[in-house]
């Protein structure tokens, strides 16, 4: 101990230049936009390297689990897939029958507006005010900012950097994340948010007091916001209570997706994502 | 002395933001006087208050250049390097006490290969702090290059002008 003083006090120049030099550096990385880009998308490359090593070695004592997730969804999306091809089938006899107006628009939402790119992931954490997620896959695999990400009960989060080989996403579980939902009884706008206090929990704002909310209500996406396709699972009403002083419900919402035991997700790329938001663009210029 | 330093440091400070930083060839030629303050530090400055006072300099360039924290860095590394740079650079005199690193004590010779040495490794710095990444290498060295001689020709002006013999 003593040796390393002596030696520290030898050298206290460069000591003194290397903290000196840290701090400018730290004032470079934050303070300038362009240094603060490269740094966050270099620094999500290798921590993604990092990050997959370890995970592998954690995944495996989470095996069972996953496949039982991975089986269920499985069947959930079996069911779905046989659901539209029998739409499918009963549209081709249209010419000979009558036309149903309601079948035609069914076959409209039929045509694929939305990929998926299957994730595992690599790094997760529940116990923070702003919580981060990170994926296996980057810009290689067709990954960018503001893509839609779903785990195998309900929504996740959002795409927010992304590198060649991962990507990182805003948690819903992260007090600055706000996602456009609706009830799906009546279609009434609100949007997700979450208040910091418990991983399971969030609230649903916006729904105005007129509105009947009951609990066991679903939550699903709105599908407005073009980053998830409609009608993606949210969580259900735990519990709802009028606010004093506002017009709208204070509704607790009970999070589908259990953010402790996440492993695999898919990742929604909208396919029209560019030219739905230069349209929006153009309209809010005018 | 002391009472000198403190002066140059602020002179040199308000020389570069308000002259200086706004002379601009071709996006690449910025010459930055402020470096001055650092090659005209005496001889026997303790380290630390070289260390100090260049981060304050580069700091407080940084605050009106609105470049946060790259010209701190590139004046301490600066001040870090110069003892090796001096003792690199030897000279005919002698080092006595009351020797400044100014052309009129040391002449010009040792002066140009003292100043450059130091300029052009500021200006290295700074510029790839400013770009931060390796690719485009040849691009960045023009401007080192650039600015570099444009603060020698800056600073060896300066000196001509407050030129002080001592012999």
């Amino acid at each position: 101990m003593r040796y390393l003083l002596h030696f520290l006090w030898k050298n206290y120049a460069l000591l003194l230049f290397l903290v000196l030099e840290l701090i400018s550096l730290v004032f470079v990385v934050n303070g300038n936009k362009h240094q603060s880009s490269v740094f966050s998308s270099v620094a999500n490359q290798y921590g993604g390297e990092i990050f997959t090593s370890y995970s592998n070695a954690r995944n495996y004592f989470h095996l069972k689990n996953a496949n039982e997730q991975l089986s269920i969804e499985n069947a959930y999306l079996k069911k779905q897939l046989l659901n539209y091809q029998f739409k499918l089938d009963s549209n081709n006899f249209q010419s000979f029958a009558a036309i149903d107006t309601t079948k035609l628009i069914l076959s409209d939402t039929i045509k694929p507006i939305f990929d998926f790119i299957p994730a595992k992931v690599i790094s997760n954490t529940t116990n923070r005010q702003k919580n981060y997620i990170m994926f296996n896959k980057g810009l290689k695999h067709g990954v960018h900012k503001n893509m839609g990400v779903i785990g195998p009960n309900g929504i996740v989060g959002v795409i927010f950097e992304c590198s060649d080989d991962f990507s990182t996403a805003v948690s819903l579980l992260n007090i600055k994340q706000s996602i456009s939902a609706k009830l799906k009884n009546n279609n009434e706008l609100g949007s997700i948010i979450w208040d910091g206090i418990s991983p399971l929990y969030g609230k649903l704002d916006a729904i105005e007091n007129y509105v009947p909310v009951n609990i066991g209500d679903t939550i699903i996406t709105s599908g407005f916001s073009h980053i998830f396709p409609e009608g993606e699972n949210i969580g259900i009403v735990e519990d709802f209570s009028k606010i004093s002083g506002k017009t709208s419900w204070n509704i607790k919402v009970r999070f589908n997706t259990n953010f402790s035991q996440l492993f695999w997700v898919n990742i929604a790329r909208n396919l029209n994502y560019e030219q739905q938001m230069t349209l929006k663009a153009i309209k809010l210029e005018n | 002395m002391l009472i000198t330093n403190i002066i140059r440091f602020f002179v040199v400070l308000i020389l570069q933001l308000l002259v200086f930083n706004n002379i601009q060839f071709s996006g690449y030629i910025n010459p930055f006087f402020y470096v001055l303050f650092i090659l005209l530090l005496p001889f026997e400055t303790p380290k630390w208050l070289m260390l100090i006072s260049s981060f304050l300099l580069g700091l407080s360039v940084d605050i009106f250049s609105h470049s946060y924290g790259m010209h701190a860095s590139a004046s301490v590394f600066i001040a870090y390097v110069r003892p090796y740079v001096i003792r690199f650079v030897h000279s005919k005199k002698e080092y006595e006490t009351g020797v400044l690193p100014t052309m009129g004590h040391l002449g010009f010779s040792w002066f140009i290969s003292y100043a450059s040495i130091l300029i052009f490794i500021h200006s290295f710095i700074y510029f790839f702090l400013e770009v931060f990444r390796i690719s485009d290498f040849l691009n960045t060295f023009y401007r080192i290059i650039y600015s570099s001689i444009a603060t020698i020709i800056v600073i060896i002006a300066e000196q001509f002008l407050f030129f002080k013999e001592r012999k």
